[in-house]
């Protein structure tokens, strides 16, 4: 869906984008992550048209963004992480702003107000002034107004600061929701514990370069890695051996009669894989996929080491 | 509706605001009314007065800030990434932000006409009335313009800021609009303008002008308002604007009836011309981003080829230099074949003309050179101090030190040889030059050699 062809981003005294390609599949949620001064935020204002790159491409759907941003911009959601709002005006009256500035047709501008609003559960704040909300209720209602006209791709910016434990479960509940819905979500943020709820996706930048870009194992977004553990009653010769010759296993590493290891595929590489070790008459005790820690892959990422 | 209009709406128009501006200036005009006792002279002035303060010191100051606002506020962003064209967003904002100043413009100008409907005819009304309305649409595009010229280089907002914005508008409205209004003298009788030698009704001609001046405007904050919305310019709308600017003022000159004899209109008209494509060339080079990303990326383009992104890149300033030559050029050919002998000397002219147009291209090279120099934001006003220095307090100190063929580096010279008022001023352009070119090429390699390591 989006596509980054060599992309070269300067400032006047350094250069914070050294020639980035990337690609984000339609319907994934991607977690874009790295330290600070890393690149994150000129990268998403290059990737939604807020900022033109010294050279190179970013394409959406095939049409360069930065060639026609305002046709691009109607399919396009985007939050930043320092954002401000129309304070004197109503939230229903930010909504509707929002919704016509984005072309949406006004005869659905009702439904889709009352739908967003429902979605960031400010429904009963409809006629408050905008200035009035508290922090997390304007951190709601700003993610409400990057979907109130139902983008295709929404880009968000550190969207969880300022809510409190609650308020980002629903928020990982309503990502997953968009994102079922067919919407595509690039998410930036220093909280990877709450990235790891929903991302699909991981995309780790650092230095202007990104580092890795990888499908995060056992996400609910249909990603096709798995990381996989087996446990034998007792040591055996045949452990290591039988693993690896299973198609779509890497990454094995063996800690005596544990192993762990990357399975490319779906349910069905799992029972082959599975019979492969009992017909190899392997005494397998254990075998689960285990949940994939977001922070310890982007700790190791960074690290330039793997896990499996 | 335009949706920004409607959002200013929302904002401007609270149900305090809308019955206080008709409580307020009803005040005024009933003490009016009833000081004189009388709709007319006293209730008109008074109405023409609330207008020029709502319109042109409010209404100024509302247009200003109408995007600077949001960008203190970081709601732009929101606006730039919405899918309204330029041109709704210019127009929305410029109406939209001064909405409650016409408002009660639009009431001062009611008053207005009855007050002088049984005074003035109803042509010399009319045509009254559009001069204010014409005039205040110009002074709002005037410093919505300025303000995202000065917005695309620096993103701040200031008091000090908004009222030199406010200034720019004012100066560019205020004297055509009493030009215009002093034409009715004794109420109906005309004075008149000169241009290309047609004579035309003052009031008339300035509304025309002010119009004209007036779409210009629009058409800049249209042209800058798609620059915000990340979208490219191709330089045709300046280039156009300078082109009417200079059409419109050569026809303004009027050849001094005592030198007539001597010199044919079209040498005046092009002086004039020539003069106007400096001062454009000054205010650009003043006035647009010098960035050094922006050199970078188009010397980039070069390097690939990439003309169409060159020609919409490359600096005003610098594609304004070809008119000021050849305006230049023009004026140097023509004061030597009009001017009659003796009266004056032919030749210094035109080495004056020459050594003119090669003080331009020094001091536009001299500007980037300054610009590019540390990444402060400050490189166009050390400029503008070091250029004021050396064409006031340095040739002054070398007049008053009896140097005056020194003078030749810092003025152009009337009457002296050719060669010493040249020879300076193609040194110095040549170094400042090479200068610019070793600053660029400099700050390349940095970046290079960063990359590097």
């Amino acid at each position: 869906m989006i596509t980054v062809e060599n992309l070269v981003f300067e400032y006047p005294t350094q250069r914070a984008l050294h020639g980035v390609s990337l690609e984000i599949e339609r319907g994934s949620i991607t977690a874009l992550v790295g330290p600070n001064g890393a690149g994150k935020t000129t990268l998403i204002r290059c990737l939604v048209a807020l900022a033109s790159p010294f050279s190179g491409r970013v394409l959406f759907e095939g049409a360069d963004v930065h060639k026609n941003p305002r046709d691009v911009h109607r399919h396009m959601g985007y939050l930043s992480d320092i954002f401000g709002l129309y304070e004197e005006l109503t939230v229903r009256q930010c909504l509707n702003h929002i919704a016509a500035v984005q072309g949406v047709d006004p005869s659905k501008w009702d439904a889709l107000v009352e739908l967003a609003a429902e979605n960031l559960s400010i429904a009963d704040r409809l006629d408050e002034k905008a200035g009035t909300l508290s922090r997390g209720l304007k951190q709601r209602f700003a993610i409400a107004q990057a979907i109130i006209h139902e983008p295709e791709f929404l880009v968000l910016d550190e969207p969880a600061s300022g809510l409190d434990p609650d308020a980002r479960f629903q928020l990982s509940k309503l990502f997953q929701r968009l994102c079922d819905n067919g919407m595509t979500i690039l998410v930036s943020s220093h909280i990877l514990a709450e990235l790891e709820d929903y991302s699909t996706h991981m995309l780790v930048i650092r230095d202007g370069r990104i580092v890795d870009q990888q499908a995060i194992a056992g996400s609910s977004g249909g990603a096709q890695s798995h990381r996989m553990m087996v446990a034998l009653t007792s040591l055996h010769d045949a452990f290591e051996k039988t693993l690896v010759s299973v198609p779509g296993v890497s990454g094995v590493l063996i800690d005596g009669r544990v192993a762990r290891c990357r399975l490319a595929g779906d349910e069905i590489a799992k029972q082959t894989l599975l019979r492969t070790l009992i017909n190899a008459g392997l005494p397998v005790a254990e075998f689960h996929e285990e949940t994939e820690r977001l922070q310890e892959t982007y700790m190791a990422t960074l690290n330039g080491g793997s896990t499996p | 509706m335009n949706p920004e209009l409607r959002r200013n709406l929302w904002l401007e128009f609270s149900n305090h605001r809308l019955i206080a501006m008709p409580v307020v200036l009803g005040a005024i005009f009933l003490l009016a009314y009833l000081l004189k006792g009388e709709l007319g002279h006293g209730t008109g002035k008074i109405a023409s007065l609330c207008y020029i303060v709502i319109i042109f010191l409010w209404g100024t100051r509302m247009a200003a800030e109408s995007v600077l606002q949001e960008v203190h506020n970081r709601t732009w962003d929101l606006q730039r990434m919405s899918a309204i064209s330029a041109w709704q967003m210019a127009w929305g904002k410029l109406f939209g932000a001064t909405s409650y100043a016409w408002y009660g413009a639009l009431m001062c100008l009611g008053i207005y006409v009855i007050s002088y409907g049984g005074i003035l005819p109803f042509d010399h009304l009319l045509i009254a009335v559009t001069l204010f309305v014409v005039s205040g649409v110009f002074a709002h595009a005037v410093c919505l313009l300025v303000s995202l010229q000065t917005n695309q280089r620096r993103r701040t907002l200031g008091r000090a800021q908004v009222m030199s914005y406010q200034f720019f508008g004012l100066i560019c409205a205020l004297p055509p609009l009493y030009s215009g209004l002093s034409g009715y003298g004794d109420y109906g009788i005309f004075q008149s303008l000169t241009w290309y030698g047609e004579q035309f009704p003052l009031p008339i001609f300035t509304l025309f002008a002010l119009t004209a001046f007036m779409l210009w405007s629009l058409v800049g904050v249209f042209a800058l308002m798609r620059v915000e919305l990340q979208q490219k310019n191709q330089p045709w709308l300046w280039l156009g604007f300078v082109g009417f600017t200079m059409i419109y003022f050569a026809g303004v000159y009027v050849t001094p009836p005592k030198y007539a004899a001597f010199l044919i209109p079209f040498l005046g008209s092009a002086s004039m011309a020539y003069i106007v494509a400096v001062i454009a060339t000054y205010i650009m080079v003043f006035s647009e981003s010098k960035d050094q990303v922006h050199f970078r990326r188009l010397s980039h383009f070069m390097t690939t080829r990439q003309w169409d992104q060159v020609f919409s890149s490359i600096p005003r300033s610098i594609l304004t230099l070809p008119i000021v030559i050849a305006t230049g050029i023009t004026v140097a050919i023509y004061s030597e074949i009009t001017v009659a002998e003796g009266l004056i000397r032919a030749t210094s002219i035109r080495v004056v003309v020459i050594a003119s147009i090669l003080f331009v291209i020094r001091d536009v090279a001299f500007v980037y050179f300054m610009s590019l120099g540390q990444d402060d934001n400050q490189g166009d006003g050390r400029a503008l101090l070091y250029l004021v220095l050396l064409y006031t307090a340095v040739p002054a100190l070398l007049w008053a030190m009896h140097l005056k063929p020194l003078a030749a580096l810092f003025w152009p010279q009337y009457g002296t040889a050719p060669l010493l008022t040249l020879l300076p001023i193609i040194i110095e352009v040549v170094v400042i030059c090479y200068l610019l070119r070793r600053r660029v090429q400099a700050q390349a390699g940095r970046l290079t050699s960063q990359e590097a390591a």
